[in-house]
């Protein structure tokens, strides 16, 4: 329902400062606005919270890394260009991945037969957490013991 | 055939978006270079985290690369596409366990070096940085205390300037929507900053 001339409508004043208005809202709440500091104040502390959010965020640009996120993203294109059994078939990429595959493949072994699914049993805290690119690490403590959690991203 | 220029005046959105569809790793870097700062800025008026945020612009792209032969409407603009899968790879980033966990565990100190870089300089009043300083940690908190929803309509009209049809075709929602959203925001905002803006702004 359109509000008569002399109420205060915090939305307009928005619409207002965001040129979203038409022109005989503009006319009302023009006037509407010289006769109320009360609405003055709502358009001056918008404008102010745009002004040093912006701010901010100038700052932050100023400070980002650009080229570096370039390189990276323009590398992981190259990677999705040369897919992993296209890698994985030249010689120093095997041997870089043969030594880590056998062993996590003897350790899921070990704990298959030897010792059954590995549980947590009461309470358990992350000690340490990591990311990287291709896998991440997370190590958890419960009273009896440490575990340690790795798992690879599959990307789509 | 297409030259390796990365100067972004010799390339108009359908001739990129279609060099893009071929792979063509030149155009990639156009758009890297096009569109980087303003996913940042968005990235981060969701995150309030400068590497995050980089991680999600570097995923933006990757997302692009893999899905722009299949998943991008030619009706629709590229600017759009890119600004909505900013806010869901923000959305997703926000509500990730690993983040939270993190986040949880940060030290409460932070590095106020970079801030204060100013100081070497004629500008320098202590008083007024610091209530400047105060003032901006105060709006990213009130940031994070908006829901998403608000938050995005907030973080898209105040970064991008996009006007209520961009951002209500960018987020799916009716321009109504966009309206009350961000009156809410504002809203709340001033009142999270109330101290601060009858100090600052009178």
């Amino acid at each position: 329902m359109k509000k008569a001339y002399g109420e205060c409508d915090e939305e307009l004043i928005g619409r207002y400062l965001d040129g979203e208005i038409s022109q005989e809202e503009y006319d009302r709440i023009g006037r509407h606005l010289k006769d109320c500091p009360s609405c003055q104040k709502i358009l001056r502390d918008n404008q102010g919270i745009s002004t040093v959010f912006r701010e901010v965020l100038g700052r932050e640009v100023s400070q980002a890394d650009f080229a570096d996120l370039e390189t990276r993203a323009l590398g992981q294109i190259r990677q999705k260009e040369n897919p992993w059994w296209e890698r994985i078939s030249k010689p120093a990429f095997s041997a870089k991945l043969l030594l880590p595959a056998s062993a996590i493949a003897a350790l899921i072994l070990f704990f298959a037969i030897a010792r059954g699914p590995a549980t947590i049993s009461g309470p358990s805290a992350v000690i340490e957490a990591f990311s990287g690119e291709v896998s991440s690490v997370m190590i958890i403590e419960t009273p009896e013991s440490r575990q340690t959690i790795l798992w690879y991203k599959e990307s789509s | 055939m297409v030259s390796n220029t990365t100067d972004e005046d010799l390339w108009n959105e359908e001739r990129l978006v279609a060099l893009l569809k071929e792979g063509h790793e030149g155009a990639f870097r156009v758009l890297v270079r096009k569109y980087q700062q303003r996913l940042f800025k968005i990235a981060f008026g969701f995150t309030s985290d400068r590497e995050e945020s980089l991680d999600i612009v570097q995923e933006v792209f990757l997302k692009v690369h893999r899905h722009i032969s299949n998943s991008f409407d030619e009706k629709s603009k590229l600017k759009t596409w890119l600004y909505r899968i900013t806010a869901n790879e923000s959305f997703n980033l926000l509500r990730s366990w690993k983040r939270r966990l993190r986040r949880y565990h940060d030290p409460l100190e932070t590095d106020d070096l970079d801030y204060f870089s100013e100081l070497g300089t004629n500008d320098f009043a202590p008083d007024a940085l610091y209530q400047k300083k105060e003032l901006e940690e105060a709006l990213q908190e009130a940031l994070k205390g908006l829901g998403k929803n608000a938050r995005a309509v907030f973080v898209l009209k105040e970064v991008q300037g996009l006007s209520y049809d961009e951002i209500s075709s960018v987020l799916k929602i009716r321009r109504g929507t966009v309206s009350s959203r961000l009156c809410y925001a504002r809203k709340t905002l001033r009142k999270s900053l109330e101290k601060y803006l009858d100090k600052d702004h009178r």
